[in-house]
């Protein structure tokens, strides 16, 4: 019969004494010199790094809010009447103005051609040609493209939740005023606007970099990479990377950098602009007009001239000619 | 203080060399989509969104890019985790591997606070850095203190 381990410790605790004291003394529990078990500092730093995370969840949990959606909170929606000013240009402007500025040089979007079209479906489920803007809201040059591609776009549909904006105030022409498309919607049925504002007009808490704001997603990405190059924008260098303001109209136009130059807009207010607007006399007016009149032509051949009535208008017709667009 | 070097049980100098692996694929995919960022697969929702983190202002740190110094410390922690270095007799060795864990350690708890409370996104494969990191920092602190002498093993 086998012994039970009551009767094995009986058997043991049974020996003669000089027996007992050759064996090995019980040995302690594990000890570190100061007297902690081994695994002691095991379970420290497993709950150290697990109380600190925990800390951090909860703090984002309290805080609430989804991710960063606008610039430090301080959203500010455009008022009525610079939006109307911005949206309702007289017609009679574009027309007089044309491709025509007194006093800057006006670039109008690169044609490309064989390249595959850039579509969505817009709010009606009709699939149409697409518009992508990707810039920044710290960024000068985005500053002056948006003015021109606002005034462009409402010609063929309505913005809403335009909000107003700045370029970074300590850059080159510091502290543009323009406007943001991060929260801004565009509907027409004859194409689809999307924007992309990768980041804020501020630094992050860190001051490496300008707080991010929107990311593009990899499709838009793989846009930038393909078009914002030296292959298909002439004098872009590889070392300039992607530059923004980018944008591509249905991947048959391309617009890199801003195509007027910012410092038109430099020492003067939203306000001052936009009642500009209505005088094609105006220098600023002249710039913005005639890069909207170039793009307006862009979006026409898009669109088969439609509406018909902004497509075959004076100002458009001179920038198709001047783009050598039928 | 003893410099002599401790026995380190065969599971730890596996499980460590494993999670370094693990650790170098994920950091080499993170550097690779930092110069293709269209690449970058990832769950996009409410909380992870893996393309804002890696772009954001907090993916750099000193002007070098996060994936960079993720990479490079995987590297160097692949090679001090491969069973030739744990049989390394220099105690110098085993003082970088564990110094290392920990630098790692506290990096990963900064690139956390950066996610939850600035970025407010989280990003899949970082956190697969991170947990990959933590394990390690676990068994180092597990098996590198005795090894080290600094405290004693259950054997000795």
């Amino acid at each position: 019969m086998a012994k039970s381990p009551a009767s094995k410790k009986n058997t043991a605790s049974s020996r003669p004494a000089t027996q007992a004291a050759k064996r090995a003394p019980a040995r302690p529990p594990v000890k570190s010199s100061s007297g902690r078990p081994a695994g002691l500092f095991t379970w420290l730093a497993i709950g150290l790094v697990v109380v600190i995370v925990a800390a951090l969840v909860i703090i984002k949990v309290a805080s609430g809010g989804p991710a960063n959606t606008g610039g430090k909170g301080t959203w500010v929606r455009t008022d009525p009447t610079t939006f109307a000013q911005l949206t309702s240009v007289p017609l009679s402007v574009f027309n007089t103005v044309g491709v025509t500025s007194t006093v800057e040089q006006v670039s109008p979007p690169i044609s490309i051609k064989g390249q595959p079209p850039l579509t969505a479906r817009n709010s009606s489920g009709a699939t149409v040609p697409e518009i992508l803007y990707v810039g920044a809201e710290y960024c000068p040059y985005c500053a002056a493209q948006r003015w021109a591609t606002i005034i462009a776009l409402s010609r063929f549909g309505t913005w809403s939740n335009l909000g107003n904006m700045t370029s970074y105030a300590h850059d080159v022409y510091p502290s543009t005023p323009t406007f943001t498309f991060v929260k801004a919607t565009y509907k027409s049925k004859y194409l689809v606007f999307t924007s992309v504002e990768e980041y804020t007009n501020y630094l992050n808490a860190a001051g490496t970099n300008y707080q991010l704001l929107q990311a593009p997603t990899k499709e838009e990405l793989k846009l930038v990479e393909k078009y914002d190059t030296p292959k298909f924008i002439p004098g872009l260098s590889s070392s300039d990377g992607n530059p923004i303001p980018f944008m591509t109209f249905d991947n048959k136009f391309l617009v890199s950098g801003a195509s007027y130059s910012p410092d038109t807009l430099t020492n003067l207010t939203r306000t001052a602009i936009a009642t500009g607007l209505s005088d094609p006399t105006s220098p600023v007016t002249d710039a913005i007009i005639a890069s909207a009149n170039y793009q307006t032509a862009a979006i026409c051949s898009l669109t088969n001239n439609q509406p018909s009535n902004v497509c075959t208008s004076t100002g458009v017709m001179a920038a198709k000619t001047a783009m050598k667009i039928k | 203080m003893n410099r002599t070097l401790g026995r380190v049980p065969t599971w730890a100098i596996a499980t460590t060399f494993i999670l370094s692996l693990i650790g170098l694929a994920l950091s080499t995919y993170l550097t690779i989509t930092h110069f293709r960022p269209a690449d970058l697969f990832c769950t996009e929702n409410g909380v992870f969104n893996c393309g804002l983190v890696t772009n954001s202002g907090e993916s750099r740190f000193i002007g070098i890019p996060v994936a960079f110094l993720g990479l490079g410390t995987y590297v160097v922690m692949t090679v001090l985790n491969s069973p030739w270095m744990w049989r390394a007799k220099n105690y110098w060795i085993h003082v970088a591997r564990y110094v290392l864990s920990i630098v790692s350690m506290c990096f990963v708890l900064w690139l956390i606070t950066a996610e939850l409370l600035i970025i407010k996104s989280l990003c899949l494969y970082c956190t697969g850095v991170h947990i990959v990191t933590f394990a390690l920092f676990i068994v180092l602190t597990q098996v590198s203190l005795p090894q080290l002498g600094l405290v004693r093993s259950r054997t000795e």
